[in-house]
């Protein structure tokens, strides 16, 4: 993110991506979990981080701050992916919500006071959000393995290397100083702990409230992630009534 | 009148064919697939009704449970759901445990999805289409929230109960089955397979 916006990100990018196609031509049934062992260790590790650090920050934050505050800060941090959105539409070829997000980002920026009043959304102007596990997937990259990622939770082979990929290709890192920097990284922290204590009850009962935490947490994460990027697909449909029959 | 009873009583003299020894397969009758979109349709329509009035009643959280606990009752086949969520365990079950433990996991789903449902007050749920899909329907539904993105629903129907119940719900793509079969699964195995102990800890989860 300290360097400038160059070519050789597209070439790094690109280079990315031979090893997720290539390590990911195995096929990965529902519970193949090669990485199961160093999974659930980074799993425990999480937890602990969630219980003693980021859960009682979240709350702190949760009381401390008023909820108008919270919800401008989500706004700012929302405007703030805006330019990692138009590269991921832009490296998708989605050319209409690569110019909507483009024109979101200039409104808001400006008009809406830095992000923190969402004007383009209200007048319908808004793309599709995007990342670069999203721009992998579209590019034909396999999911690959569940993976748990130390401090930053579940994830998968090609998701790991979208994360990398959004690292390196979000503009913000190349035209923001070093103190807008740590601003923008200042809402994201905060915006993180907002949906922390947002969806508390929801964390709380798959991370504190099941009798496997981690095979929920692993279930759960790759069916969102999977309807978040290719919405809800038939061929997951299954008929629990052929296996009842059949007894 | 549970739905055991319910599809029971709906059965008519050529759809009682048979098909094994357990309480659950002997209610359960080999429909022909006579069910339409529409029925599909309605069926949800009547149950997302009923989950609005009860998150804009405005009641507490446990008379709000009670009635999450009764829509399930009336619109879902609570009766599979449980056994599927027990899994290949449940074929050498006693009915008796198989009815205990589909009691308490009734309560338990309720509660469980019910909470969700409750984080949509202010909120309203719509039916938005249905079309058959395999051997079942599917029919979408959309939640829409306050200062939220809408969440996507969908519940998957069959009649293959004896009437048109829905048997598992998606919500933005996680389903209830998938989940609740791997979540029982490991309570069972952290109560060293002993069914009565995870009866009990499902009794006590709420």
């Amino acid at each position: 993110m300290i360097y400038g916006w160059g070519s050789f990100r597209l070439i790094l990018c690109l280079s990315l991506f031979l090893p997720v196609t290539a390590c990911s031509s195995l096929q990965q049934g529902e519970n193949d979990d090669p990485f199961e062992g160093f999974n659930r260790k980074a799993h425990v590790f999480n937890q602990t981080l969630d219980k003693n650090l980021l859960r009682p920050l979240a709350m702190t934050y949760a009381r401390n701050m008023p909820e108008r505050l919270q919800f401008v800060i989500s706004n700012v941090a929302e405007n703030l992916s805006t330019p990692g959105d138009v590269a991921n539409n832009l490296l998708q070829a989605d050319l209409e919500s690569g110019f909507k997000n483009i024109v979101k980002f200039s409104l808001n920026s400006t008009l809406g006071l830095g992000g923190s009043v969402r004007l383009a959304e209200a007048l319908n102007i808004q793309g599709k959000a995007g990342d670069f596990g999203q721009t992998l997937n579209a590019w034909g990259a396999q999911e690959g393995p569940y993976v748990v990622l130390p401090f930053l939770g579940p994830s998968t082979g090609r998701d790991t290397f979208g994360t990398l990929g959004d690292l390196t290709i979000d503009p913000m890192g190349s035209v923001l100083n070093a103190e807008a920097l740590a601003f923008t990284y200042g809402v994201k922290v905060a915006d993180v702990l907002g949906n922390r204590a947002r969806f508390a009850e929801m964390f709380d009962s798959v991370l504190y409230g099941s009798a496997d935490s981690y095979e929920q947490a692993k279930l759960i994460y790759l069916q969102a992630r999977r309807f978040e990027l290719n919405g809800s697909q038939e061929k997951d449909y299954f008929d629990p009534y052929d296996e009842i029959f059949e007894e | 009148m549970t739905p055991m009873m319910r599809s029971l009583k709906n059965n008519n003299f050529n759809r009682r064919i048979f098909l094994g020894s357990s309480a659950y397969t002997l209610m359960m009758p080999l429909s022909a697939f006579a069910m339409t979109t529409d029925q599909a349709t309605d069926l949800v329509v009547r149950a997302v009704s009923e989950i609005n009035k009860v998150i804009s009643s405005g009641k507490n959280e446990q008379s709000m449970m009670r009635g999450f606990e009764d829509i399930f009752d009336s619109f879902g086949d609570v009766n599979m759901i449980a056994r599927y969520a027990l899994g290949r365990e449940a074929r050498s079950l006693p009915d008796a445990d198989i009815k205990s433990f589909t009691k308490a996991f009734k309560i338990y789903v309720s509660h469980k999805y019910g909470s969700r449902f409750r984080e949509f007050i202010g909120g309203q749920i719509d039916v938005k289409s249905s079309r058959k899909v395999k051997q079942f329907f599917e029919v979408k539904a959309k939640a829409v929230i306050k200062n939220q993105e809408p969440l996507e629903l969908i519940f998957l129907v069959s009649d293959k109960s004896g009437e048109p119940l829905f048997f598992n719900i998606y919500v933005e793509g996680i389903n209830l089955l998938l989940t609740e079969r791997s979540e029982i699964g490991a309570l069972m195995d952290s109560n060293g397979g002993d069914i009565k102990a995870t009866i009990r800890k499902l009794k006590n989860f709420f």
